[in-house]
């Protein structure tokens, strides 16, 4: 409010020119960034998800590195140590058959992990393909893959899930099978409502009306485009994933003797609770924290990559 | 409208027709017997294979199940026998439909409260908070919230009954547990939603008409941001009400999620079939609800 | 002032809930908890340890046990024929809860019909010793030549095929009590499924059946024996989750808690005064089929030295105080807290002792290669890298996957034996044992009756349990012939003979001998009887105490 009521005139001597040179002027003062790059510098910026990414890389660390760390194997016996408290020999402690928990738990941890990445992946190249399918082709194609999508849905999941289970045998692929039969159908709804609204926009018209082919709008329109769904959907679908291998080995269909998962180590240790909780507690933090980080990527990723956002 | 309902309805009833079939088929590739048990007797299977109907050929035991649930009937139980999978939904489901809505209740008003406030005080205090239980509420196991809710609620502190559904003090721990997790949902997409319509040109538009602010966020804005939540509560609806496996068997309920799970194990294929139609006819009802209920809050959307 | 004022009343009401009745006399009301519930109250359809119980509060047979001791019923005496196989029963004046008399006719009718009813039969074979029973079951014999004579309406003669000492504890078990056939007709399919679909004559009235949540009883004020019933109801509750039972336990909601489906508890408990261990008379083995998955595996598994090399390489001792601290190792297959049916238990005669002579509680890898090796000679494979994978199924319990995992890391560390293990749903696990070829098996028997013979007679092949496709000449002429034996003492070494050859020829190795623990409110309950059979423990007889 000072400004306002201060006097003030300008005089000529308060200008200069700049001296931009005329071939020069329309040129942008900030360097060009790509999608990506922008959106990287946007995640980069959010401290909540690159938290996630530390922890997430720690994690994966832990369970590559970390069973090759102890001179134990997960799924060596020894009844003469059984049910152990932590100790410089073993870390974690060991179980009830004297098996070393830090073995067991980074072992586990590989397997969820690994059914966690690829159930999305498949789920992902199937909801791709069903969804694409769906947006690209309309009509006849679109219907049936929607019809199927919907009538899918409509299982309860439960049964659905254990009968797959139950026919095809407990275990590693069948578990991968299931959760991806089960889990597709989220990706194809959205990457075929993705795909319909970016027909419509303006610019892919304007593209198209200037005589672009199909090919280069799908290279460079349509891809780009829907690749931060599908890629927000992903970093969802891995817990999603992670969490059903841990409710199905809770109710015991898991993945065959003498393979572990955190799912299987969280149901053994829900029953030793009263006994020795960190049986339960070590592979629940372990399951909790990398959902966590799993969610703070996905939120930091759909906030970097969502062009609404894009400043 | 009524023409929308009634073509809603037929196609609704071609898929769960369809539904039943692939169902019906895919119980009996399941390897395995819903009559062995540990002391069985020679022939008494067979025995029983006949006295069920499960001698005859697939396609004549499909049709005959298909008569009888055209009348509604859904046939015996094969592990509690003498017991009709009608009368099991009959006495599980009313816990299941009474513990969903209270936990759909509690999920949906803590839930829309948190996602506004936190998105009124986006970045403050509040929000990190919000965001938070969200996240904590979709990233630990719901078997574990169950356990520990129960264990520091009814064990440790004693101010609520451990399990059992008997009077409205039982029911509070597993409305928590079972909202908990629904809540963290719904909060994080009415806060996702909210922040999009706040910045939205209609919200400038009518803060710059003067109009008061109750009313913007009563009529404009949660109107708008209601629209993800509803498309969501559709299927959790269903989902909810239909029985729930880990909060069921936590506290100790006897509702209909224990079955979906204990039924497949027994290959008990009339309860599976059962719960598989009943399940698949509520979520079908659900949508064809959300459906008219999206119509009515959105203007935009035309029911063809 | 007002609102004060009701926030008062809130509190006192608060209070008043919170308050413990400690000067009432403390009322005859017990809940006990369980994992499932009974399959059926039809004494026909199941006899788990469960059903057995519900049954055995809602029903009486011709005679009863209390305590492990055989006891009157709803006979008030009998009389034994000389060679032991006919069987005179007096009834006494009892009533069936709908004021109707308990006749000779309903006990006659009720085996008839467990004999040859269409829809539920799976316990049939546990009446085989009335005479002509297994011919009528097979449809060979008209229902009229069944060994069961009802004399008047008071008195029912009953007729065996031999001299089968145990038939007084079959007799007060849960298949044989009797039911009504007026019912039967009147409610088709739905007969015992609800409290007003059938009629009791315990002690105790069925009033309440909330499936998957709980039954109740209540006295039953005409009951022979009322005087002596203390409790007024009882209430069975059923909760599927291990941790949620025992919460409820902890905080008082039951009275009883079965910690057998949940023994990592055990050690929680293991030194207050309210634990208790009941020796069940289970026991859990390994069987290995002789047929095996093809005809390579059938070659192996049915080799002599290969199940004795497996049998060497388990330490039962480190392996059951590990997983099973209330459980003991076992080396052989009748578990000595069975009768001897000379008064005593089996496990008090030296002369049966077979304890460590073919298996050993701890394992001795030396010995189980030495084995190993001469299985493999007498195959013809080269080393033991050329065996192939064995197939190894279990049910899906958790406990079944530490235990698969145990055998699966003992095999392969100490012999190089592989195997693959199957975790199958119940009802699979059954039909796989029965009907589809496997090559071992990790599986358990309980006692259905108080004799020896429960645990010898199924691995007669040609019964129904055995189809591992074992066979011995003179293990069957054992088993035949055992039951013909009226001294006792001959029988017994029968008996004992045919458990040497199953030690020595039959592919079975036993694994441990299951004890249940239990948790007793303590000191509270008082009078609960321990049985073998049936209804493992029986609160019929139990009282509150201050």
């Amino acid at each position: 409010m000072e400004n306002a009521t201060r006097e003030w005139t300008p005089s000529p001597d308060m200008f200069e020119p700049v001296g931009v040179m005329t071939q020069e002027a329309d040129r942008i003062s900030r360097p060009s960034h790509t999608y990506f790059q922008d959106a990287r510098r946007r995640f980069m910026e959010n401290r909540a998800s690159v938290a996630g990414l530390i922890l997430l890389i720690l994690f994966v660390l832990l369970c590559v590195f970390g069973p090759l760390l102890v001179p134990y194997s997960y799924n060596t016996s020894d009844l003469s140590s059984a049910n152990q408290g932590f100790s410089a020999q073993h870390w974690f402690g060991t179980d009830e058959l004297g098996r070393d928990f830090w073995a067991r738990v980074w072992t586990g941890g590989r397997m969820s992990i690994i059914i966690g990445l690829l159930a999305a992946l498949m789920q992902a190249v199937i909801g791709i393909l069903a969804g694409s399918a769906a947006g690209f082709l309309g009509g006849k194609v679109d219907q049936f893959i929607m019809r199927l999508v919907e009538f899918l849905m409509a299982f309860p999941y439960l049964v659905w899930v254990t009968l797959l289970m139950l026919i095809t045998g407990a275990g590693f692929f069948p578990m991968v099978l299931a959760l991806t039969l089960t889990g597709w159908l989220s990706m194809a709804r959205l990457v075929r409502g993705q795909i319909l609204s970016l027909k419509n926009e303006d610019y892919v018209i304007a593209t198209q009306s200037l005589g672009a082919d199909t090919r280069r709008i799908i290279l460079k329109h349509m891809i780009p485009n829907t690749m931060g769904v599908i890629i927000i959907n992903m970093t969802f679908a891995i817990p999603g994933a992670i969490f059903s291998e841990a409710f199905l080995s809770f109710i015991g269909i898991g993945i065959k003797s003498p393979m572990t998962s955190w799912g299987l180590l969280v149901s053994m240790g829900m029953k030793q609770i009263y006994t020795y909780p960190f049986r339960l507690l070590i592979p629940c933090v372990c399951i909790s924290l990398t959902m966590l980080s799993l969610q703070l990527i996905g939120d930091g990723l759909r906030d970097a990559l969502d062009p609404k956002l894009r400043r | 409208m009524l023409k929308f309902i009634l073509r809603r309805t037929l196609a609704s009833f071609l898929m769960l027709f369809i539904l039943v079939t692939a169902t019906f088929f895919v119980v009996k590739l399941l390897p395995g017997s819903p009559f062995t048990s540990e002391k069985m007797q020679a022939g008494s299977k067979e025995i029983l294979y006949r006295y069920y109907g499960l001698d005859k050929p697939v396609w004549q035991q499909y049709f005959t199940y298909l008569g009888n649930l055209l009348q509604g009937d859904l046939g015996v139980s094969y592990k509690l026998r003498s017991v009709s999978v009608n009368s099991i939904i009959a006495s599980a489901f009313p816990y299941s439909l009474d513990l969903g809505l209270r936990a759909l209740a509690f999920a949906l008003t803590a839930g829309l409260i948190l996602g506004i406030i936190a998105a009124y005080r986006r970045g403050k205090a509040m929000d990190t908070l919000t965001m938070l239980l969200a996240i904590i509420g979709t990233s630990v196991p719901s078997f574990i919230i169950g356990f520990f809710v129960q264990y520091l609620f009814a064990v440790h502190l004693k101010w609520f009954p451990v399990a059992q559904y008997e009077s409205g003090w039982h029911t509070v721990l597993p409305t928590f547990a079972l909202g908990l997790g629904m809540l963290a949902t719904i909060a994080k997409y009415t806060r996702t939603s909210m922040l999009e319509v706040i910045q939205s040109d209609f919200v400038r538009t009518a803060n710059s008409k003067g109009v008061s602010k109750l009313a913007i966020v009563t009529r404009h804005q949660l109107r708008n941001a209601l629209l993800p939540i509803v498309t969501l509560l559709g299927p959790m609806v269903a989902m909810v009400i239909t029985g729930t496996f880990v909060v069921e068997n936590v506290f100790g309920i006897p509702g209909l999620g224990r079955h979906y799970v204990t039924s497949i194990q027994n290959l008990d294929y009339t309860l599976v079939l059962g719960l598989t139609v009943f399940f698949a006819a509520f979520l079908v009802l659900m949508n064809l609800l959300v459906d008219i209920v999206y119509k009515l809050i959105d203007p935009r959307i035309k029911l063809e | 002032m007002k609102r004060s004022l009701s926030v008062l009343l809130v509190l006192l009401l608060l209070l008043s809930l919170s308050l413990p009745t400690a000067f009432a006399a403390p009322e005859q009301k017990i809940k006990i908890v369980y994992e499932t519930e009974p399959i059926s109250m039809d004494p026909h359809v199941g006899n788990d340890s469960t059903t057995s119980t519900a049954l055995g509060f809602a029903f009486q047979g011709l005679l009863d046990v209390v305590n492990g001791a055989v006891t009157p019923g709803m006979a008030e005496s009998y009389d034994v024929s000389e060679d032991g196989t006919v069987y005179t029963f007096h009834l006494r004046d009892a009533m069936w809860s709908d004021g109707k008399p308990v006749t000779a006719g309903d006990f006659a009718d009720t085996w008839v019909r467990m004999l040859t009813r269409e829809d539920a039969m799976d316990l049939a074979y546990l009446i085989f010793p009335i005479k002509n029973a297994a011919a009528v079951n097979e449809k060979t014999l008209d229902p009229s030549e069944l060994g069961v004579k009802v004399i008047d309406e008071k008195t029912l003669e009953v007729t065996l095929e031999g001299a089968y000492p145990f038939m007084v504890t079959l007799f007060a078990s849960s298949p044989m009590y009797p039911i009504r056939l007026d019912l039967v007709e009147q409610y088709g399919d739905a007969y015992g499924s609800a409290p007003d679909k059938m009629a009791c004559n315990g002690a105790f009235l069925f009033k309440e059946w909330a499936h998957s949540d709980r039954m109740v009883f209540v006295k039953n004020p005409d009951f022979w024996d009322a005087g002596n019933i203390k409790l007024e109801e009882i209430s069975m509750l059923y909760v599927l989750d291990g941790n949620t039972r025992k919460n409820m336990y902890d905080v008082g909601d039951v009275d009883f808690l079965d910690l057998a489906p949940t023994p990592d508890m055990v050690p929680v408990y293991q030194d207050t005064p309210e634990f208790q261990f009941l020796n069940a008379g289970g026991v859990q083995f390994i069987a290995l089929s002789h047929k095996g998955i093809n005809e390579e595996h059938a070659k192996i598994t049915s080799n002599r030295n290969f199940q004795m090399a497996l049998s060497a390489a388990i330490d039962r001792e480190a392996f059951v105080a590990a997983l099973f601290p209330m459980h003991t190792p076992s080396t052989t297959v009748v578990n000595p807290v069975i009768s001897d049916q000379l008064g005593g238990k089996w496990g008090d005669h030296a002369e049966y002792d077979l304890r460590e002579k073919y298996h050993k509680t701890k394992a001795d890898p030396e010995a189980a290669k030495a084995y190993l090796d001469k299985a493999l000679e007498e195959l013809g494979y080269a080393s033991v890298d050329a065996l192939p994978s064995m197939d190894f199924f279990t049910t899906d319990a958790e406990i079944q996957r530490t235990i698969s995992e145990y055998l699966q890391d003992v095999w392969l560390t100490t012999l190089g034996v592989e195997i693959e293990v199957r975790q199958l749903a119940f009802a699979q696990y059954w039909e796989n044992l029965y009907n589809q070829p496997y090559d071992i098996v990790r599986t358990g028997w309980g006692p259905d009756y108080d004799d020896p013979f429960t645990y010898l007679d199924m691995w007669d092949s040609r019964g129904g349990w055995n189809k591992t496709g074992w066979e011995g000449k003179e293990y069957y002429e054992l088993v035949t012939e055992a039951n013909a034996q009226s001294d006792m003492k001959t029988r017994n070494d029968m008996l004992s003979r045919a458990e040497e050859i199953l030690l020595t020829e039959a592919p079975i190795l036993p694994l441990y001998m299951a004890r249940t623990p239990l948790l007793l409110r303590g000191g509270k309950l008082a009078n609960v009887g321990i049985n073998v059979f049936g209804a493992r423990f029986d609160v019929r007889y139990a009282e509150l105490m201050e």
